[in-house]
């Protein structure tokens, strides 16, 4: 019979004290089999680790009491958000009663609305119209930044006041109008560099500027800014943030055409995404579709878009719905399937016009026209064309100048029978650029 | 083909179910309470509320849920302010209530609150050094930020504060010879000549009194190590 001897206390604390203690402990063949002799070990050596800061040998006293003063005034101020959350409630559901057109005017003619309040609860409306219905999104950003706007000065109320701001360039920014997102976004940030503003709402902030930059294409600064407000929401604790920033990583990977990076990191982190969490999940799934579609692997990728245009279409989120269905069609682009890539263009492009997302409307309608020429059906074209610049003119849209000259110069080629899917993709990659770059005008293709 | 025509699902802040739909909670009756306007310098300055609760109005959720955390975790952040970034005792309370406020004031779920308000502490902590131009008597460490690899700040901070009690119920000589040893990194010899003892009883000292400390930290905490 094998009588098994573990390692007592004496042996265990000489083995740390010693100068190597750690590497032996590594190398010792019972220490590395006997899980309570490691256990132990690993014990006295966090013990001794604790005792080496220096915080631990400072002996004044403190007054440990609960402060009451303190306690008089967190529940003052807590009261105070209260009621005036409790009064916005109201103010909010007055306010987006009707259409979007006419929420400002409301706002206006009330100038009752015009509290912190309101602009919390704006904000926290923001969140479930930007999966439903984006240009409403967009409206409530506006007047969440009207009303902060005009708030009177104080600490509390710059810091709502970024914090509307910040909500706006992530909408702007959703919705495709990264030109005006950036600056919307800037302006937060300017804002946090005027008032004591803790490492969390600031790296809430850069996660959003890292979006917009990573769409920019300046990605060295995009990833630094993701990366850091990765590591403060880990230092906050919030994994959820977390996993928002450590995605934009993946995002800047997936720009850079680092594919394989970005389709293991989003896979790691969706294996982690609690299931209730479905609009993450989604999200990522396609997103590892994109991957597998640049890896050339067309069958995952076709696949898993699949499953992610039925999530999105179970949970109701239309706009990823539609984007979903938008890559799919690309695939099968890929594969010469223009039937079926065209019916999928023309629903991702029915939702986009529904959803108000003009940018998306302008660009899958490139992407059919550039399937019905393949198809032959270029009198079709000259329609669909017509059909968005209409959009684009009714939408009264400033950023729509670009767009309205790129689809002019292709009806104008088309009716003249020149027209070929070349020139389509040309124009698109131009019109592309200049949505990304204002500055650029939109210059017409050579041919 | 096109590799730059694909659309990437964004992660940001706008995917963030922690905050409250307010549209749909919102079937608030008309009535004439509500439609009685305040005061238009209370309107103009919605976001001064350091004033008490009129003595009648009942208190909020909210308050009564600051409170317990503020009693919950203020030892904790106490500890950290003082011990861990030197804050003078008479100015922690302020960062103290600094980080609650903002607490308060975030407009987010937040999921790990104790993680927060003691990153917040930290965040405060190094402020208030920052701002008083002074960086030079702050522990080396000041500026760490969580290690993902590892325990989370808040747990670490929370382990120290708990063996910091263990070395107040410890006795004097034992506690000298744990600083000596552990924290001066003196070696059992050293221990020894400082003690007036022989380094054969010092490295007793040493060990017995490390294995105490780990028997009252486990006495006292249920967390700490085994």
């Amino acid at each position: 019979m094998i009588i098994e001897r573990h390692y007592d206390d004496e042996s265990l604390i000489a083995l740390l004290d010693s100068p190597d203690g750690f590497a032996l402990a590594q190398r010792d063949p019972h220490l590395t089999s006997c899980a309570s002799c490691a256990e132990l070990f690993a014990s006295y050596r966090a013990i001794a680790n604790v005792l080496g800061d220096e915080a631990m040998w400072d002996f004044r006293d403190l007054r440990e009491e609960p402060v009451e003063e303190t306690i008089t005034m967190l529940r003052a101020f807590a009261d105070s958000m209260a009621r005036e959350d409790a009064a916005a409630l109201a103010h909010v559901a007055e306010l987006l009663a009707g259409s979007r057109e006419t929420w400002m005017g409301k706002l206006l003619a009330h100038p009752e609305y015009r509290t912190a309040g309101t602009v919390r609860k704006l904000i926290a409306a923001t969140d479930r119209a930007i999966d439903t219905m984006p240009p409403d999104a967009l409206e409530i950003t506006r007047l969440a930044v009207e009303i902060a706007e005009h708030l009177e000065d104080s600490e509390p109320a710059a810091k709502l006041r970024a914090a509307a701001w910040r909500e706006r360039a992530y909408a702007l920014y959703y919705v495709g109008n990264a030109r005006e997102a950036l600056p919307a976004i800037q302006k937060c940030i300017s804002i946090y560099d005027n008032v004591t503003v803790d490492e969390y709402d600031r790296a809430r902030a850069d996660l959003v500027e890292a979006l917009l930059l990573q769409e920019d294409v300046d990605l060295t600064a995009s990833r630094k800014l993701a990366s850091a407000s990765a590591a403060a929401f880990r230092a906050f604790g919030d994994e959820r943030r977390n996993r928002f920033a450590q995605m934009t990583t993946a995002m800047v990977a997936y720009r850079a055409k680092d594919f394989h990076t970005a389709l293991e990191t989003w896979s790691e982190i969706e294996a982690s995404v609690p299931e209730d969490d479905y609009s993450t999940k989604t999200t990522l799934i396609q997103n590892i579709g994109a991957c597998y579609r640049n890896l050339g692997n067309r069958a995952a990728a076709i696949e898993t878009f699949k499953k992610a245009i039925a999530l999105f279409d179970f949970y109701g989120i239309r706009p990823n719905r539609a984007k979903a269905c938008w890559n799919t069609a690309l695939l099968l682009l890929e594969q010469n399937s223009y039937d079926a890539a065209l019916a999928l263009l023309e629903d991702a492009r029915g939702d986009f016009e529904v959803l108000g997302m003009h940018g998306e409307v302008t660009f899958v309608s490139l992407d059919i026209a550039e399937t019905l020429l393949r198809l032959g059906r270029t009198p079709e074209v000259v329609h669909l064309c017509r059909s968005v610049l209409t959009l684009h003119s009714e939408a009264g849209l400033a950023s729509s100048q670009p767009t309205m000259a790129a689809l002019s110069y292709i009806t104008e080629v088309a009716s003249m029978g020149q027209l070929t899917p070349a020139v389509v993709h040309t124009v698109r990659d131009r019109l592309k650029q200049a949505s990304n770059a204002p500055t650029l005008l939109f210059a017409s293709p050579p041919n | 083909m096109r590799l730059s025509k694909l659309h990437l699902q964004s992660s940001a802040e706008g995917l963030s179910e922690g905050k409250s739909a307010v549209i749909e909670q919102t079937t608030i009756e008309a009535g004439p309470t509500r439609k009685k306007q305040p005061p238009a310098a209370q309107r103009q300055n919605p976001e001064q509320p350091m004033m008490p609760p009129a003595p009648a109005s009942p208190s909020s959720p909210a308050a009564d849920e600051v409170e317990s955390l503020y009693i919950e975790h203020r030892k904790l952040l106490l500890f950290v302010a003082c011990r861990k970034f030197r804050i003078p005792d008479c100015d922690a309370e302020a960062l103290i209530q600094e980080v609650f406020l903002s607490y308060l004031q975030t407009g987010t779920k937040i999921d790990n609150v104790r993680g927060w308000l003691v990153a917040a502490i930290c965040n405060a902590s190094r402020h208030y050094w920052r701002a008083s131009g002074r960086t030079e008597s702050l522990p080396d460490n000041y500026n760490d930020h969580c290690d993902p690899s590892s325990q989370s700040l808040a747990d670490k901070f929370a382990t120290q504060m708990t063996m910091h009690k263990v070395l107040g119920y410890m006795q004097e000589r034992c506690r000298e010879t744990l600083r000596l040893h552990y924290f001066e990194g003196r070696s059992a010899v050293d221990v020894a000549k400082e003690l007036e003892t022989t380094t054969r009883y010092a490295e007793k000292l040493i060990h017995n009194c490390l294995r105490r400390a780990r028997e009252i930290f486990n006495n006292i905490s249920s967390m700490g190590p085994r």
